[in-house]
């Protein structure tokens, strides 16, 4: 399966097999992990938020690739496990780069870096704001009928109650960010 | 609250595109002069983004298994799910008159007589002298697929939509008692394992009846 092929069936809604092909790259990751004071939970983290990155960037429009995916991926791990190990304050040696590593990754990892708080700040709430959240933003389910299978009163109730999850989201979502030493968004 | 919901509920429109071009030239003119609301719809935007990636991760997982199982079982396609099959036949004795299926106490004649009825449910009437011997058939099946490293029974739902369903092995085992049955069921269990190149651990002995009711999964690395 060429690269083409893999990015198509991601973004086709048909990806089973591209995502099992691509981890034929896990074990590149998991080395360059271990050797560097890691761990294969570790690398199986990393290199499962990395697939997550390529996945949603191929569902955008106009995305394209300037190397390769095994590069893009191996590189995102690297960025990020660089990162890590500043952050766990190692004495930082400089991971080694590809010769064809994509030099605009900061942006983008920064950015997913966001998301990733975002989705572990989400994952954190109760199950009932979860479950109300996903039938909302992801399966597109309207309010009211949210609110009948929820045993809610109406719209209304539904909309309020949307609202104090996803304030309570926003809020861990904060503090998540002030943990780590991820930067805090820029506004121009 | 009133307000601020009125608010996140335009920021929301704002980022899913459903706002109109009034309420939207709105919104971004309020963001331009008001930090506070410039931070809430870039935070919101954040958070969607973060359900984004809560949508992608089961289908990450799922191949994740997917690989793991293909490394287990070269030659067998991810998407395949293959079934261990193990089945084992216990021949239970029973000391007593009735006999229901009298041609199966001809197939082990040799072996009834060195089994100990002391092992078996004696019935309440219990025979003076000629004691004939039935046998109980028992035969359990189990199929297990590999779900994230750990071998498990297969569900109904592991059989939907993944392609065929493969046999990998069968094995008959016979034993002349519960005992016997069990230690080679988990010497069959741990033979079935290293011939499909997996380096089985040693399991316990009851782990395979354990297994067989669904009490534990046992730990293939």
């Amino acid at each position: 399966m060429s690269d083409p092929d893999i990015l198509l069936q991601l973004r086709t809604g048909r990806e089973h097999k591209a995502l099992v092909k691509l981890y034929a790259h896990l074990p590149k990751v998991e080395r360059m992990v271990r050797n560097n004071n890691g761990t294969r939970a570790d690398a199986k983290d990393l290199f499962q938020d990395a697939l997550i990155i390529l996945f949603g960037k191929a569902k955008e429009e106009g995305f394209k690739l300037t190397c390769s995916i095994g590069t893009y991926l191996f590189a995102i791990c690297r960025n990020r496990w660089q990162e890590e190990l500043r952050r766990r304050g190692r004495f930082a040696q400089e991971l080694e780069t590809a010769p064809d590593e994509p030099a605009d990754l900061a942006e983008l990892l920064a950015e997913e870096g966001r998301f990733g708080s975002a989705e572990r700040a989400l994952r954190s709430l109760g199950d009932k704001c979860l479950d109300l959240l996903k039938r909302f933003y992801l399966l597109k389910e309207p309010l009211i009928s949210i609110a009948k299978s929820i045993g809610l009163a109406g719209e209304g109730a539904a909309k309020t109650r949307k609202y104090k999850c996803l304030e309570e989201a926003r809020k861990r979502y904060r503090s998540l960010l002030a943990q780590t030493s991820v930067a805090q968004p820029q506004h121009p | 609250m009133r307000n601020e919901l009125i608010l996140l509920e335009l920021a929301d429109g704002y980022l899913r595109g459903e706002l109109n071009a009034i309420e939207r030239a709105e919104l971004e003119e309020r963001m331009r002069t008001n930090p506070e609301i410039r931070e809430l719809v870039e935070d919101h935007r954040t958070l969607l983004g973060g359900m984004q990636r809560l949508a992608l991760r089961p289908a990450v997982d799922k191949a994740y298994r997917s690989y793991r199982f293909g490394k287990w079982a070269p030659g067998i396609g991810g998407a395949v799910v293959a079934a261990m099959l193990i089945s084992g036949t216990a021949l239970l004795m029973t000391g007593g008159h009735e006999t229901s299926d009298p041609t199966n106490t001809e197939l082990i004649p040799a072996a009834l007589d060195t089994i100990a009825p002391a092992a078996t449910e004696a019935p309440s009437v219990a025979p003076a002298e000629e004691v004939r011997h039935t046998q109980q058939v028992k035969h359990d099946t189990v199929i297990m697929i590999m779900r994230n490293g750990v071998l498990t029974p297969i569900a109904a739902k592991d059989t939907v939509g993944k392609g065929t369903l493969r046999t990998v092995k069968t094995v008959p085992i016979t034993a002349s008692s519960p005992a016997e049955l069990k230690q080679r069921m988990d010497s069959v269990r741990r033979a079935g394992a290293t011939e499909q190149g997996i380096p089985a651990k040693a399991i316990p002995k009851d782990s395979l009846i354990l297994l067989l009711d669904g009490a534990v999964s046992p730990r293939i690395e």
